[in-house]
């Protein structure tokens, strides 16, 4: 093998291992409970803001979910964003005021601008101390305003992020997702420790309006508004909670299309918003931030492509020779057929990839434990298949989505020069 | 100013390292193991063909021909443990990462252990009476030889097609190391990669099945099973 091909490899199982290592200990440093907060005593006002583009399927249930909120009605106010739809999203929004005519709805039209606009519009005229962002394809559990708002304690605090879960995954791509999303929270808990979140998700992310008044809102002009709010949040070193309890639940991608739509979206907003904040990089300023954080945004992808080209190549590489070779021997398959031989032995295997392999394994199974656990949810609640495939197949399909997002990005740059 | 998780990050580093550096170790011990059980094989080996050539020169001596049957298939055995210990042994060598010099050494006696059955496989072709035919197959690496590792794959499923029939013996030309390996270079006057020396004469280039077939085949005094097949399925063609 190519000695720089070889460097490189295991240059991206070091830092792969060690970034797990450093979550590991993060966790191991104290565990993970949450502090006990104090019962709200007082209710302030809230806004709550649902943009939507085209969502005449869920709009409804959404704003259903919205309103059955455990909070004083007086004290919320619903702001619908009607981002320029062209199907029936409107008049289902008009239908759902007049029927709950007891809530505070507003609707607001605009034309076809995007979410950051949308939330822009919804930030100009919300009233509420605080600002909540509810995407049209997210559920919200009754209980989970009153949890989120006694986290607002100290004045740093601008924004607080809910548990996410999937809504009812029903195929097996969405029952991966569910896995990974717990996963994710876990994670999300463990930046949460060290004050390195860098997204607060679409789906129920609370917000201290005064603060995003005050870093100017939502950026119109962005791939995905709600990883640069975080980041320009950082920036100013606002302090960013994540929750494991408060459940919100959002639809995940039913189709590999779907998926790989949302996620070249979330990917290349990832990376172009980590170039644009890329001063925060390796900046004592940022404390943990700028050190692992910003460096994993950027090279998350980089190890994704890595890691997937080199599987892929090495596992398919064998079968590829010899079907290639096959074709000197006119396919003759019955002969080697009726004569294989294993010739095997102990000292052929290669213990340092096992190794590394095996800790690899072995760690990634303590986290999906550790993330259930802590999102107080049951390993086996979609059965045994979705785990093996999470394990067997997730993360090479991602890798595919990464190395996909990865050529169009080249290409990208390609054409702009 | 923002907390930064020094201890972490160092401790992070130091586990992660203690784990590549215990691979690396182990890497190393496994080498140390490889280096050993080549060489016990090989000492089996060198014993086998001691033996192996006690027999033959019992034969001959005795005149006992009609033993000659029995000690062909340890002749055969042999071989067959020859090639999957070569086999091993090249990538063994491959992912060597500090012993190249002891795996050299075994590579200098597999070598020499190949062409001693060669020289051996001739002589007792008279002896013996015994149709066979060999072949001397040199090889080299991916780079200067693209085409080594489907010639090697032709010449794998010839030998499962004609068992104790057909002798292959393989070297690589760039292992100058043992000074056969240049000899025999210069003697065939190989310069280009794959080649093949079947009976004495010399075929460059990647050589199919087919072609194979056809020089082969011709060298047989017998009607093999597997030559006839052959030229029933080219008359069909």
């Amino acid at each position: 093998m190519n000695p720089i091909v070889n460097l490189v490899l295991w240059a991206t199982y070091f830092i792969s291992l060690y970034f797990v290592i450093f979550w590991l200990l993060v966790f191991l440093d104290g565990g993970m409970s949450e502090k006990k907060t104090k019962k709200l005593y007082k209710h302030p006002f809230v806004t709550i803001v649902i943009p939507a583009y085209n969502e005449e399927k869920r709009i409804k249930s959404t704003i259903n979910s919205a309103l059955g909120l455990d909070y004083p009605r007086e004290k919320l106010e619903f702001i619908i964003v009607n981002d320029g739809s062209t199907d029936k999203t409107e008049a289902i929004v008009k239908k759902s005021i007049k029927s709950n005519k007891k809530f505070n709805i507003k609707l607001v039209r605009q034309e076809n601008k995007g979410k950051g606009a949308s939330l822009n519009s919804g930030l100009k005229i919300a009233k509420g101390e605080f600002f909540i962002c509810l995407d049209a394809d997210s559920f919200v559990k009754e209980d989970a305003l009153k949890k989120i708002l006694t986290h607002f304690n100290k004045k740093k605090v601008a924004a607080v992020l809910p548990l996410l879960k999937v809504q009812k995954p029903k195929n097996l791509l969405q029952k991966m997702q569910w896995l990974e999303y717990t996963v994710n929270m876990f994670y999300k808990r463990l930046m949460n420790k060290l004050d390195c979140l860098h997204v607060c998700p679409g789906p129920f992310s609370v917000y201290r309006k005064s603060v995003l008044k005050k870093v100017g809102g939502f950026d119109e002009n962005n791939l995905t508004e709600d990883l640069e709010i975080t980041l320009r949040l950082q920036n100013h070193h606002y302090k960013i909670v994540q929750l494991l309890d408060s459940d919100v639940y959002t639809v995940v991608p039913k189709s590999l299309k779907e998926l790989y739509k949302q996620r070249s979206r979330w990917y290349k907003g990832a990376v172009s918003n980590a170039l644009k904040y890329r001063h925060m990089m390796f900046n004592k300023k940022y404390g943990d931030f700028g050190f692992i954080q910003m460096p994993i945004i950027v090279i998350a992808g980089i190890i994704a492509v890595i890691l997937i080209t080199s599987f892929v190549y090495y596992a398919s590489k064998p079968s590829i020779d010899y079907i290639y070779n096959m074709r000197f021997v006119d396919f003759d398959f019955i002969t080697l057929l009726k004569n294989l031989v294993l010739n095997f032995h102990m000292l052929d295997i290669n213990y340092m990839a096992l190794l590394v392999s095996v800790i690899m394994l072995m760690m990634s199974f303590f986290i999906l434990i550790k993330s259930h656990q802590y999102t107080k949810e049951k390993i086996v609640k979609h059965g045994i298949v979705p785990i093996t495939m999470y394990f067997v197949c997730y993360f090479l399909l991602l890798g595919v989505i990464w190395v996909g997002i990865a050529i169009e990005m080249l290409l990208g740059i390609k054409q702009k020069w | 100013m923002r907390r930064i998780s020094k201890n972490k990050y160092l401790i992070a580093a130091l586990i992660t390292s203690a784990i590549f550096l215990f691979g690396f170790f182990l890497g190393l011990v496994i080498e140390g193991e490889r280096v050993r059980y080549t060489e016990s094989v090989s000492k089996i080996q060198n014993l086998d063909f001691a033996s192996l050539q006690v027999q033959y020169a019992y034969i001959d001596e005795l005149s006992q021909e009609e033993n000659c049957q029995a000690v062909a298939k340890t002749f055969e055995e042999n071989i067959k443990n020859l090639e999957f210990t070569r086999e091993r042994l090249e990538s063994f060598d491959k992912n060597a990462k500090i012993n190249k010099g002891g795996f050299d050494m075994l590579k200098r006696e597999y070598v020499l252990a190949q062409l001693r059955y060669w020289l051996l496989a001739r002589r007792t072709q008279n002896l013996c009476g015994q149709d066979i035919v060999s072949v001397l197959y040199f090889f080299s690496d991916d780079k200067i030889c693209p085409d080594c590792n489907s010639q090697a794959f032709v010449l794998t499923y010839l030998k499962k097609r004609f068992k104790e029939k057909l002798l292959i013996f393989s070297f690589d030309e760039s292992f100058e190391e043992e000074p056969m390996v240049p000899l025999l270079k210069h003697v065939y006057n190989t310069t280009s990669y794959p080649t093949l020396v079947i009976e004495g004469k010399k075929y460059t280039g990647l050589n199919d099945k087919k072609e194979i077939l056809d020089i082969i085949c011709a060298y047989y005094h017998e009607s093999i099973e597997d030559c006839i097949s052959y030229k029933n399925e080219t008359v069909k063609e």
